[in-house]
């Protein structure tokens, strides 16, 4: 299944002024980064601010609300992005409830929105 | 019902897309999928999806083509389908105008043609006009284009027969249908209410999801009404969606609807969810199915589709095995 993959175990790293965790595609097939939109991220209950959160992938980085006009950026399916949370400081070996709401808009299915929520606990690192 | 089963013609096979954990997961690249579905003997057919396999999708570089003509050899697998999108929301603003769709589809099947492929599986949102003007380039590839009736389809929904009639209009051998036989189910299956529990999900969520599943109305006017009582009554909503995918992953129609295009019917997606200890799936029933495709002469691929990876991380090679012990028991059984 994919739900329980769509944080990439382990993916949580403390940087100066910022943390990042790695994503995975929740969908069998690549799909275009104007059907997937990350709606939401908690750190430990706390919602972080979408103008905090910056994606990566492709060698390129994007606001997550800017994503929807990225008609022509695809995220093949096993690859790994990288998601930013600017001003979140963590101290390395500490741990933290992850969690991240993405919504995918499949664009062969016409009004369809497959939602993935998920927590993952992890240790920074 | 004319017993065609002399003219019947059914081979087994498999398509990628059932060993979707196996890829995604990274336990398998993209080769060694397609020489373990060999290995194991879960051909002869072999479909994969464009977009789940090859990178540069709706492309091919003449690289990988050459590597997959070799790859094909070695295994000895047929070709059997290529699954194209069609993909008419990219833009989640506006829909792509025909131009834009024609031009995509054009992509795809070049590239199904470019890699041997003999059918391309397209999806109803492509639109009758769109095909229409594809219909050419199909015969000139010698490519057969499949609509693949997906729940919550049947084969008297509009969008379905506003094919129909386009395909008696034009005429072409190479416009066909696909049937999923997720589109005439007779359950939800198992694994996904087991999935749905797991996910802490209410039982009353979940019943009421299967109790409008069983009810007689139009199979797209479900979901809204499931998706009505769950925001009426205060349920959480990303548990409501996930749930709301029973609406769209199968649906009921009965399976006789299936010999009404079965001259049209270029290729089968054998979906299928868990074959149990006794042969049989719960929520589709191929003990009906295989003997109707027989007696309806259907010459082709029947793809091993096992879309229960969605709600488990069973292994997919195992459950394509049963599903195909199953088949040919039932074909030699047909026979």
């Amino acid at each position: 299944m994919m739900i329980d993959k769509v944080i990439v175990p382990n993916s949580l790293r403390a940087r100066p002024g910022e943390a990042t965790i790695d994503l995975r595609l929740p969908w069998y097939r690549t799909l275009p980064l104007s059907t997937v939109e990350v709606e939401a991220v908690k750190v430990d209950g706390a919602p972080i601010d979408a103008d905090r959160l910056t994606f990566d992938l492709n060698g390129q980085s994007w606001n997550v609300s800017d994503m929807r006009g990225l008609t022509g950026e695809n995220w093949f399916v096993t690859d790994i992005a990288t998601l930013h949370i600017a001003g979140l400081q963590l101290q390395q070996g500490t741990t933290h409830d992850v969690e991240v709401l993405v919504n995918l808009y499949p664009p062969y299915i016409l009004g369809m929105r497959r939602a993935v929520r998920w927590t993952r606990s992890m240790e920074a690192n | 019902m004319t017993d065609l089963s002399s003219k019947a013609e059914i081979k087994l096979g498999t398509t990628l897309y059932s060993l979707t954990n196996e890829f995604h997961q990274l336990k398998y690249g993209f080769e060694d999928l397609v020489r373990e579905v060999a290995k194991r003997g879960l051909g002869p057919g072999l479909e994969i999806v464009g977009f789940q396999s090859i990178r540069t999708f709706p492309s091919v570089t003449d690289e990988f083509a050459d590597n997959f003509a070799a790859l094909i050899d070695e295994t000895g697998l047929e070709l059997s389908c290529l699954s194209i999108n069609a993909d008419a929301t990219i833009n989640r603003d506006r829909p792509m105008t025909m131009a834009e769709s024609v031009a995509y589809h054009e992509q795809q099947i070049c590239s199904a043609a470019k890699l041997g492929f003999p059918v391309a599986r397209f999806q109803y949102a492509a639109s009758p006009e769109v095909i229409e003007r594809l219909a050419p380039l199909a015969e000139k590839l010698e490519v057969k284009l499949g609509l693949e009736i997906h729940a919550p389809h049947s084969i008297h929904h509009p969008d379905v027969v506003g094919y129909r009639e386009m395909y008696e209009r034009v005429g072409s051998p190479y416009l066909g249908f696909i049937p999923d036989f997720g589109a005439s189910s007779r359950a939800v299956p198992k694994c996904y209410i087991d999935y749905f529990k797991w996910r802490g999900i209410s039982d009353e969520m979940i019943q009421t999801a299967l109790e409008i599943w069983h009810e007689d109305m139009e199979p797209f006017v479900r979901r809204a009404k499931y998706l009505k009582w769950t925001a009426d009554n205060g349920k959480d909503e990303v548990a409501a969606v996930e749930v709301a995918v029973v609406f769209n992953l199968f649906s009921r129609q009965p399976l006789e609807n299936w010999l009404e295009l079965m001259p049209q019917t270029v290729h089968v997606h054998g979906k299928f969810f868990a074959v149990d200890e006794n042969g049989e799936d719960n929520s589709i029933d191929y003990a009906s199915i295989i003997p109707l495709f027989v007696c309806g002469g259907y010459r082709g691929y029947i793809s091993s589709e096992w879309e229960g990876h969605q709600v488990s991380d069973d292994d997919g090679f195992e459950k394509i095995f049963r599903h195909h012990e199953m088949e040919k028991r039932l074909l030699a059984q047909a026979a």
